[in-house]
């Protein structure tokens, strides 16, 4: 008997492994927790995966200057959401995303090209470049940039991207939380695990919010394969488009 | 018992295609019925691939026999080409196309590509988006 259940308990455990489904299983597991070795300072590659989500679900301390302007954002992701004709979100004209909204209703992937001087960041969304300084300050004279001025240095294992300098023009994130021209960003990028890339974001504008917040984003490690693709803004293709499938007819009755 | 256990299989397989279905970024899509997948079959009349969103017209004729011009719409080519392997000339008037959509909440003939439901081509499935 104790024989007979052995030799069941073998033919059992052969074919568990055996199975094709189980083997993927466990090969995609074992791709999920990779654990060769890596180097925390070494970005390269290209990194996707990111979620189109706002940085935090929570919403952000605005103050009234900010709220006020918060309320004539109008878009779909806005509260009541809108469609259509009322839609002002500024990237459905074309004009830049800035930072971090790139990161906040873009799912597209984000590469990096390292040297001792520079670290430039490289987003598929609208074809964007940033530089990051990493061996000066920051301009004695401020400027008014959609993308800010940006320096970095590594905190361990950590490379923090300051900014500052920005114009008031871009949204945060895609429901349209506004920014001043005081806006100061702070980026964490840390390699977690050989194929995860965490960005903690830190933003702090006295002007729009009473205290700073933030939140994170996760990008996973791409196949060698994939290169950066070609995502621009073309107006007249993005009327094209958005003519086709807005529908602003197809909005239903939005509840207050 | 058997039938039984294959609906199951299939309501499960079903389940985990839904949610697998990606968002697409560019803009909301409030206006689709994120809940419920509905199939169309017709001849494709044009593929525009372009930015921000891959366009599919299709044209599909309904149960009396009236031309229905559906469009369809996917995420971006960038994207499509890095996850799903899609390619400007990869579709063209007159090829025969049957696509799983999100379709729009007021009934008109406008959809949103369901992410990782079925799309077949010319008698071939492929990939219908990112994942």
């Amino acid at each position: 008997m104790r024989y007979i259940l052995m030799s069941l308990i073998v033919v059992l455990a052969l074919l568990v492994a055996f199975l094709p489904g189980t083997h993927a299983q466990a090969e995609k597991q074992s791709k999920a927790t990779n654990s060769e070795p890596f180097d925390p300072h070494d970005l390269s590659g290209v990194w996707g995966g990111q979620s189109t989500e706002n940085m935090t679900k929570d919403e952000p301390p605005m103050t009234p200057w900010a709220v006020a302007k918060y309320k004539s954002a109008k878009t779909n992701w806005s509260n009541p959401p809108v469609l259509g004709a009322e839609d002002n979100d500024p990237i459905l004209r074309c004009e830049p995303a800035g930072v971090p909204r790139i990161y906040n209703g873009f799912a597209h992937p984000i590469s990096f090209i390292q040297s001792n001087e520079k670290i430039v960041i490289l987003y598929e969304a609208d074809r964007v470049y940033r530089i990051v300084y990493m061996s000066r300050k920051h301009p004695l004279h401020p400027d008014s940039l959609w993308y800010g001025d940006s320096i970095g240095r590594w905190d361990g294992k950590t490379l923090v991207v300051d900014t500052i300098d920005f114009n008031d023009k871009t949204w945060l994130d895609r429901s349209g939380h506004p920014h001043s021209d005081q806006l100061h960003l702070v980026e964490r990028f840390t390699r977690v695990d050989r194929d995860h890339l965490q960005l903690d974001i830190t933003v702090d504008d006295p002007i729009a919010y009473t205290k700073p917040w933030g939140g994170r984003k996760i990008f996973k490690l791409e196949p060698t394969s994939w290169e950066l693709e070609e995502y621009m803004c073309d107006p007249e293709d993005e009327q094209k488009v958005l003519k086709q499938v807005m529908v602003p007819e197809a909005a239903p009755a939005v509840p207050k | 018992m058997k039938t039984k256990l294959l609906q199951v299989a299939s309501t499960l397989v079903v389940g985990l295609l839904l949610a697998t279905v990606p968002v697409i970024a560019h803009h909301g899509a409030i206006a689709y019925d994120d809940a419920k997948v509905v199939t169309i079959s017709g001849t494709v009349a044009s593929f525009q691939f372009i930015n921000p969103h891959c366009i599919v017209n299709v044209d599909v004729k309904d149960s009396s026999g009236n031309m229905q011009k559906w469009t369809v719409e996917a995420p971006p080519p960038s994207m499509m080409k890095h996850s799903a392997g899609w390619y400007r000339d990869m579709m063209k008037a007159g090829d025969q196309i049957t696509v799983d959509l999100h379709i729009a909440k007021n009934g008109s003939d406008v959809g949103k590509i369901a992410g990782s439901g079925n799309m077949i081509l010319n008698g071939k499935h492929i990939q219908a988006a990112s994942e």
